[in-house]
């Protein structure tokens, strides 16, 4: 890619990234950060400085993002973050369903039909609280945070529930087949080595995954609440006059 | 009249005190600030525009800094940029704070266990 498309691209990105401040910071100095992002930008010419770059940007906006939604939107915010346990603990226990279900128990197929349904639901569960909060604090960047602390309550329920059931359960996970083959393919010296490995590894990946599926489903409902929001919004002008 | 103790009770970011002291020096845009604020602390703090951003709209509810009314020649530099400046108050809390801290080097200059290490 040239380097200057790498420029437009960059700048493009950043500008649909700013949809995480609240509306009333981003319409007051959206353009000037977004300028000033740009001449940033201009004055990279190798790859590694674009990994710096973009690194350090996303930890700007990571950080200061959060610090004035927080500062903005106090009450309905936070408000909007109990929302996101709740449906976090809900989509917890899907998650621990899941994570407790193993072809041994179910069969192959059973397995892999539980685990789409799971993951439908934990979606569908992102998708409505983006809605709900969007449509409550008539901030759609909000859905975001939500979906984002939906995936980690969530991930954190189920691998909790999958490393507690290791434990009880290992007597049966030792004679688990498919358990067996995961441990001989990753080549660990004993079963209780690969036990540790995959369950940490599964945390990481389980976060990672629900994080971005819960943060792009809620950000999709926070959207569609606006569109609600402006929709009722317009019914009753119309209903005034 | 200079040092008095202004009546203003608010705790500067270090973002903040180093955006006021680059603009001790006049007045400057977003990223002028920013390549001040790498350039005077040897690359040690390179803000982002998100705290760069966030710091002047904090210091402008506390009329630390104001926008400037002129807009420079269009020919010389882009005209959708924003300039700042200090304002009374806000060159008030940078000498402020620059005699506190310097208070504080020369406090830790007389402890044995920092002798040698503070220039």
């Amino acid at each position: 890619m040239t380097n200057k498309r790498m420029v437009s691209l960059s700048i493009w990105l950043y500008r649909q990234f700013l949809v995480v401040y609240p509306a009333e910071f981003r319409q007051a100095y959206g353009a000037e950060m977004t300028q000033v992002f740009a001449t940033q930008c201009r004055y990279i010419t190798n790859g590694k400085n674009w990994l710096r770059l973009w690194m350090a940007t996303l930890v700007d906006l990571l950080t200061n993002s959060t610090e004035e939604v927080l500062m903005t939107n106090d009450g309905k915010f936070r408000s909007s973050m109990k929302t996101g346990i709740l449906f976090g603990l809900v989509a917890g226990i899907f998650g621990s369903v899941n994570a407790i279900t193993s072809a041994a128990l179910v069969g192959k197929t059973g397995e892999e039909v539980i685990s789409y349904i799971v993951l439908l639901s934990i979606a569908a569960l992102s998708f409505a609280s983006g809605v709900i909060v969007a449509r409550r604090s008539k901030q759609p960047s909000t859905g975001l945070w939500v979906g984002l602390l939906i995936g980690v309550v969530a991930s954190l329920i189920a691998t909790t529930t999958r490393v507690g059931y290791s434990i009880a359960f290992y007597n049966i996970l030792r004679n688990d087949p498919s358990e067996i083959r995961d441990w001989i393919h990753r080549g660990s010296t004993t079963f209780v080595d690969y036990l540790i490995a995959d369950r940490i590894g599964g945390f990481i990946n389980t976060t990672l995954l629900l994080g971005f599926m819960c943060g792009v489903c809620s950000t999709v409902g926070g959207l569609i609440g606006k569109v609600q929001n402006n929709v009722h919004a317009l019914e009753n002008r119309q209903d005034l006059s | 009249m200079a040092d008095q103790k202004p009546a203003f009770n608010f705790n500067l970011t270090p973002a903040m005190l180093h955006i006021l002291l680059a603009l001790a020096d006049g007045e400057r845009h977003g990223y002028a600030i920013m390549q001040a604020v790498a350039q005077e602390t040897d690359g040690t703090m390179r803000l982002g525009p998100g705290t760069l951003y966030r710091s002047i709209r904090i210091m402008l509810s506390e009329d630390l800094v104001a926008e400037t009314d002129e807009r420079p020649d269009p020919t010389l530099d882009d005209e959708r940029r924003r300039y700042y400046r200090l304002t009374d108050l806000g060159k008030r809390v940078l000498r402020s704070e620059i005699k506190r801290l310097s208070r504080l080097v020369q406090l830790a200059q007389t402890k044995p266990l920092l002798k040698g290490h503070i220039l």
